[in-house]
């Protein structure tokens, strides 16, 4: 009864070979690769890691890739965890940099801020839905639980499915200070931990509503707040209301390397490429 | 003398990996009990444990929708997977011819390494399209997820079974169902409650693939088709945003200490089962 067994932990084991073969293989490639690079006369050289907030990722890796090649000999490391994450480990030193999508507020940490980009929130929902556009009362409304019913908005009667941020999501502490206000969202809503996800279920369902970082918006239809499109222009004039700043924070005046990639991402290089990767220019 | 040495020295070496094995497990338990403690002591082990609200921002911190949940999802992923488990063991020992047995017995046992958050995938663009994120989409995932455990374990008790009942109820006229039934089965029952109770384990520590399908809302579930919050989810989503030694970074460690209990506690009733079972 257990030939099966052994046979199968035989495969696994051919497996496991194959695969540490192949790490092998891609490592010395990545080491002849790698040493090429040495020839180049570029100054700067060093680590740089960062991890923080998901909305400012994807623009980070860009602006990282960009960095790197015109200095190879610089490593740049990016990784998630949400702003607060960020934020925290770039106060215990475990990170040169953090990336944060909220304002520091006296409970943090005292850091040096350093603006990347600004950020439009939108409000997306299902393709299919024929609502357009919302006043910021409505998507309170929707958001405490007391609009139920995509019906009593203009569209369609059909319950909604309504979707929020996790407590501590940078993207969550704007829409709460810009929208909600002093009010509460319902505790009926889902709650999901990622731009992506959300994203993904609004696709899925014709009936939902919720909030992404305006990189974020495609294959859903981002609404009109107060009857202004999230647009690049109008977020960039700040006509529309959910608009915030996406920040990188250093534990001390930064140098060297990490002051080099800061003034890239400020500078017009690094500018030019937030604006390609869909956020809103300082 | 010196075969004597090597005897006593291999000993050792087996007792001190045994020993770093109890080691960690104690280390792992001591942190989040530590952990966990002031929120028991600020909260109130009562308040924390039968609150029923959850907000960081306001302060309050009662898990007792997370616990329901955990629990909802647990009982109703077993609810489905049990009779299919067993039954499908049963085809796989009794019924199965040796082909098709050679095919579906690596098929389920190859469903446990696929990554949970694959699980969560494809419940997430199949299931919850269908259902919305809600308790009974968790619990569909979950079913899944736990059959390879019952099946296999459930197979290897009922083969565990000697040949001599069987055939002994073949013998006084009994038909092959009835064998199964009447004498297998009960045979078999310490085995398969082991399954049961592993496949629990399993259960309620799933995470990563529940957070993608269940919702996610604080709320105490009132049907199926309810979203909910659980235990492990709670800890997943929240522990990246506590600041080491808040009340909220506690309140969830102590989280993580009602859900080592509610391990610890199935996994002791797995072991006493199985001890009942050899004795």
């Amino acid at each position: 009864m257990c030939y099966n067994k052994d046979s199968l932990a035989l495969g696994v084991a051919k497996i496991v070979k194959l695969f540490r073969l192949a790490i092998g293989v891609v490592l010395c490639l990545g080491l002849i690769l790698s040493s090429g690079g040495l020839v180049q006369a570029q100054g700067l050289e060093g680590t740089i890691k960062l991890s923080g907030s998901t909305s400012l990722q994807p623009v980070t890796m860009k602006l990282a890739e960009a960095f790197g090649s015109e200095h190879p000999r610089v490593n740049i490391s990016v990784s998630g965890g949400g702003s607060s994450v960020g934020i925290r480990e770039v106060d215990e030193g475990m990170v040169d940099i953090g990336m944060s999508s909220r304002e520091l507020t006296s409970d943090d940490p005292p850091l040096f801020i350093h603006p990347i980009c600004r950020d439009g929130i939108a409000i997306i929902v299902n393709l299919r839905n024929p609502v357009g556009g919302l006043t910021r009362e409505q998507v309170v409304r929707i958001y405490t639980g007391e609009i139920t019913d995509w019906g009593e908005i203009g569209g369609e009667w059909e319950k909604i499915t309504v979707i929020s941020r996790e407590e501590g999501s940078g993207t969550r502490a704007c829409f709460d200070e810009k929208v909600m206000k002093e009010r509460k969202i319902f505790p009926q809503s889902l709650v999901y931990n990622s731009n992506g996800i959300i994203r993904t279920k609004v696709a899925k369902d014709p009936k939902a509503i919720g909030y992404v970082s305006l990189g974020y918006v495609s294959g859903v239809k981002p609404v009109a707040i107060e009857g202004v499109e999230p647009t690049m222009d109008n977020c960039k004039s700040e006509d529309y209301p959910l608009v915030r700043r996406l920040l990188f924070v250093t534990h001390d005046e930064p140098g060297g390397v990490i002051k080099g990639f800061i003034d890239f991402c400020q500078g017009d290089a690094g500018q030019k490429i937030v604006a390609e990767a869909g956020y809103v220019t300082l | 003398m010196s075969r004597y040495l090597v005897d006593k020295a291999g000993r050792r070496l087996v007792f001190l990996a045994a020993l770093v094995a109890i080691l960690i497990l104690l280390l792992i338990a001591l942190f989040t009990f530590k952990e966990g403690l002031p929120a028991f002591l600020k909260i109130g082990f009562v308040k924390f444990i039968f609150g029923t609200k959850w907000s960081v921002a306001g302060g309050e911190f009662g898990i007792l929708p997370f616990i329901l949940a955990s629990i909802y999802v647990t009982l109703g992923a077993l609810l489905l997977s049990v009779p299919l488990g067993v039954s499908c063991a049963i085809f796989l020992a009794e019924v199965a011819p040796h082909r098709a047995r050679e095919i579906v017995r690596p098929t389920v046992e190859l469903l446990v390494g696929i990554p949970s958050v694959v699980y969560g995938l494809v419940g997430m663009l199949v299931v919850v399209p269908r259902m919305g994120d809600s308790l009974l989409a968790a619990i569909i995932v979950l079913t899944v997820m736990v059959l390879p455990t019952i099946i296999s374990i459930s197979e290897d008790s009922l083969r565990a079974v000697p040949h001599g009942y069987k055939e002994g109820a073949l013998a006084l006229g009994a038909t092959h169902w009835q064998a199964i039934w009447h004498v297998m089965l009960p045979q078999a029952r310490s085995g398969i409650a082991t399954a049961v109770i592993l496949g629990m384990g399993r259960a309620i520590g799933e995470t990563m693939a529940m957070i993608m399908v269940i919702g996610n809302s604080i709320i105490i579930p009132t049907s199926p088709l309810s979203p909910a919050r659980t235990l492990t989810g709670t800890l997943a989503m929240e522990l990246g945003y506590a600041s080491p030694g808040s009340l909220h970074w506690s309140a969830l460690f102590a989280t993580g200490v009602v859900l080592f209990i509610l391990i610890l506690a199935l996994n002791s009733i797995a072991f006493i089962q199985r001890r009942e079972g050899e004795g």
